[in-house]
């Protein structure tokens, strides 16, 4: 048995500043089994070739598939559709540097760039691509050349672009692909490489598909890794010097880490708009003591102590064991996650004590019924008050406000237009928009559930993939009009106030909105825009405003807390006096006071 | 209440403690409820409403703001919130936003 000497490649437009996690673990996995494995981020070269402030906007952009656009033609030749540049010529590029410098990228830069990366590849016999979001075409690009210079190498291709019907649908269509890994490459992976090493055919490996005439075999996937402590770690070696020859700042990467996949979430109430994970919904998550092993590692070998989680949802179970183990052992990381809302304020202190500075909670709105329109099973005063406790507790908050689900109103987001300003003092989301309609997602496979007048792919695919792909089967954006939609003009109001919000957050000075209580004495500073005073309440007002300050509560909750000798409506009505003076955020029979403690860290 | 005067408002209290007094005992817990909750409904807008007229001071906060509270007086007390560790917002890693 003789080892392929084996490359596995990262291609643009994988984001330039963060190793591959999927590179770094295929490398470890393939190790462990023997097989030698190099990892090239070569999205480096490309990111270094163009300027990084140019290629980050690129890596980012979701949509329109500027990115895959540009390495078009290299990939399909003359059955690529746009050779004339039609698609930036169309759109509205600025923000991504602009039609005429898209096209010279696309003419010179792209052509260059894989000139000089196939000369890499002397005496490699397997390349392997991983494929996310927009990096298929500069990936068949890559491999077609290799394939043209080298008429001997193999290509396996993976990743979430492979996923389902849209890996079948690749292998079948695009030449250059001989392999694909449908589905987790953990146990594949090395498979595939002991079956080319011994001279067996790969194609009953569970997992991999190949085309055969005009069709496309493939061997169901195995059931998904279940057993995530047996991974080893990701070896990211190879990245950090490849950025160290190219000159790429590396002081501040965060390092990935995945400690759970699958979604527990999803699981049992799929989110309506949420197209990740595909066909792997399934939650499965390492023990935290491996968790904490990793980190440990990680944080000695490549001299950082930040990490970024690449879990869609964090493990509840690790608020109880490793948060509070990071934080005993006193190591100092910042750490990224993703969770989900309905996080208490004691838990929200948790987390920044063991070091987790940045969240995104998957917000999605601040209205209650649009919430439950979309499955999120969190009401709209828990996402305020994980924003009021993340701001108290510095932690920064990334989420987007989301609007187009079915069954929504028009004054389902005038309350929340109405209900920002107020809120000037919480972190603002990172952009408001209409929802993608993604490939996996419920809205997507359940259109008798969301009926829809039209669904097509993203506009983009056709100036991107020849006319001999099925484009239904490989996009995962679509474009799609809802039974029954709204006007678009009704979300403007809401887009502009979340711009005011954004531009009263970065402001010089930062709104505030804060409180120091006494017994039966509370005064609340508000220093938010054009609100500037203090407000003094006392006594039983005071007591019911402070009842409301840790958790979005009822009327009737903080009557019977206190004991009032008043009925219950009176504490509904003050609640609706706090509000009409931004002081609480009402979700129909919950409230939840805005203003946070003056007092820092408790 | 302003239409009645105290003098209507007793007299009225007097009549219904005897009409009260002629009814059997579950007539008496109907009118004793529907008292209740017609007295509820009709003082509600009376809690608290002194107390929010007067709770707030325009530009008090400004005095309050550069009070020193045991931590450097410069900032008060907008530095006593953590404005947020890691600068800016954090991008989104989901895809689901069309910004």
């Amino acid at each position: 048995m003789t080892a392929w000497p084996t490359v596995i490649v990262s291609m643009p437009f994988q984001q330039a500043d963060r190793p591959s996690i999927q590179l770094g673990l295929l490398k470890a996995i393939g190790e462990r089994h023997g097989f030698s494995v190099r990892t090239l981020h070569a999205n480096l070269d490309f990111a270094m070739r163009i300027g990084v402030d140019q290629y980050q906007p690129l890596a980012e952009h979701r949509g329109r598939q500027v990115g895959d656009w540009l390495f078009s033609v290299e990939a399909f030749g003359d059955e690529a559709p746009d050779p004339g540049g039609g698609l930036v010529a169309e759109l509205g590029v600025e923000e991504i540097g602009g039609a005429e410098r898209l096209l010279a990228v696309r003419e010179h830069d792209v052509p260059a760039y894989l000139d000089a990366l196939v000369e890499e590849f002397d005496g490699v016999r397997l390349v392997g691509f991983s494929s996310t979001f927009q990096q298929n075409t500069a990936s068949f690009a890559l491999a077609r050349r290799l394939k043209e210079r080298y008429p001997g190498i193999l290509t396996v291709f993976g990743g979430a672009n492979f996923d389902g019907e849209m890996g079948l649908e690749l292998v079948r269509s695009v030449e250059c692909v001989d392999f694909a890994v449908i589905g987790e490459g953990d146990t594949v992976f090395p498979a595939l490489l002991g079956a080319l090493a011994a001279g067996d055919d790969p194609i009953g490996i569970p997992g991999v598909a190949r085309r055969v005439g005009d069709g496309v075999v493939a061997t169901p996937p195995a059931a998904p890794q279940d057993r995530l402590d047996d991974l080893p770690a990701p070896d990211y070696g190879e990245y950090f010097e490849r950025a160290a020859r190219l000159g790429l700042p590396t002081g501040h990467i965060a390092i990935p880490f995945e400690s759970a996949r699958g979604c527990w979430w999803g699981a049992k109430h799929h989110c309506t708009f949420c197209g990740l994970n595909g066909t792997t919904m399934r939650f499965r998550a390492k023990s935290p003591d491996r968790v904490l092993g990793e980190l440990d590692q990680q944080a000695r070998r490549y001299h950082t102590f930040r990490f970024e989680a690449v879990d869609n949802i964090l493990d509840l179970a690790y608020l109880k064991t490793l948060l509070p183990a990071i934080t005993e052992g006193g190591r100092d990381y910042q750490i990224f996650y993703e969770v989900k809302a309905n996080l208490t304020r004691g838990q929200l202190k948790n987390f920044a004590t063991a070091g987790v500075t940045r969240l995104q909670p998957g917000l999605e709105s601040l209205s209650s019924r649009v919430l439950s329109l979309m499955d999120k099973g969190v009401r709209a005063a828990q996402n305020v008050n994980l924003l009021r406790w993340a701001r108290y507790y510095g932690i920064s908050v990334g989420w987007n406000i989301l609007w187009g689900f079915p069954g929504e109103t028009a004054e389902d987001y005038a309350a929340q237009t109405a209900a920002i300003p107020a809120l000037y003092h919480l972190q603002p989301p990172a952009s408001a928009g209409r929802v993608w309609l993604e490939r996996f997602s419920p809205l997507f496979t359940q259109p008798s559930r969301f009926p829809m007048r039209w669904r097509r792919p993203e506009s983009s695919y056709r100036q991107v993939y020849p006319a001999t792909m099925d484009i239904e089967r490989i996009a995962y954006f679509f474009e799609y009009e809802l039974e029954g939609a709204l006007d678009p003009g009704t979300y403007e109001p809401l887009r502009a106030a979340v711009a005011q919000w954004s531009t009263a957050w970065e402001a010089d000075s930062a709104p505030i909105l804060v409180f120091r209580s006494a017994p039966g004495f509370l005064q609340i500073y508000d220093g938010r825009p054009e609100r500037q005073g203090t407000y003094t309440f006392h006594d039983t007002l005071a007591a019911i405003y402070l009842a409301c300050v840790d958790r979005p509560r009822t009327a009737a909750a903080v009557h019977r807390e206190l004991g009032l000798d008043v009925p219950v409506s009176a504490v509904a009505n003050a609640f609706q006096r706090f509000g009409e003076r931004g002081l609480m955020f009402l979700d129909n029979d919950l409230a939840i006071a805005l203003a946070l403690p003056a007092t820092a860290g408790r | 209440m302003p239409e009645i005067t105290e003098a209507q408002l007793a007299d009225f209290c007097e009549k219904l403690k005897d009409f009260r007094e002629s009814l059997t005992g579950p007539q008496q817990a109907l009118l004793d409820a529907i008292v209740g909750i017609a007295w509820n409904a009709s003082v509600k807008e009376e809690y608290f409403q002194e107390e929010f007229e007067g709770c707030f001071t325009p530009d008090q906060a400004e005095l309050l703001l550069a009070y020193s509270p045991g931590g450097p007086a410069a900032d008060g007390w907008a530095a006593m919130l953590p404005r947020i560790i890691t600068p800016g917002p954090t991008g989104i890693k989901g895809p689901h936003a069309i910004g």
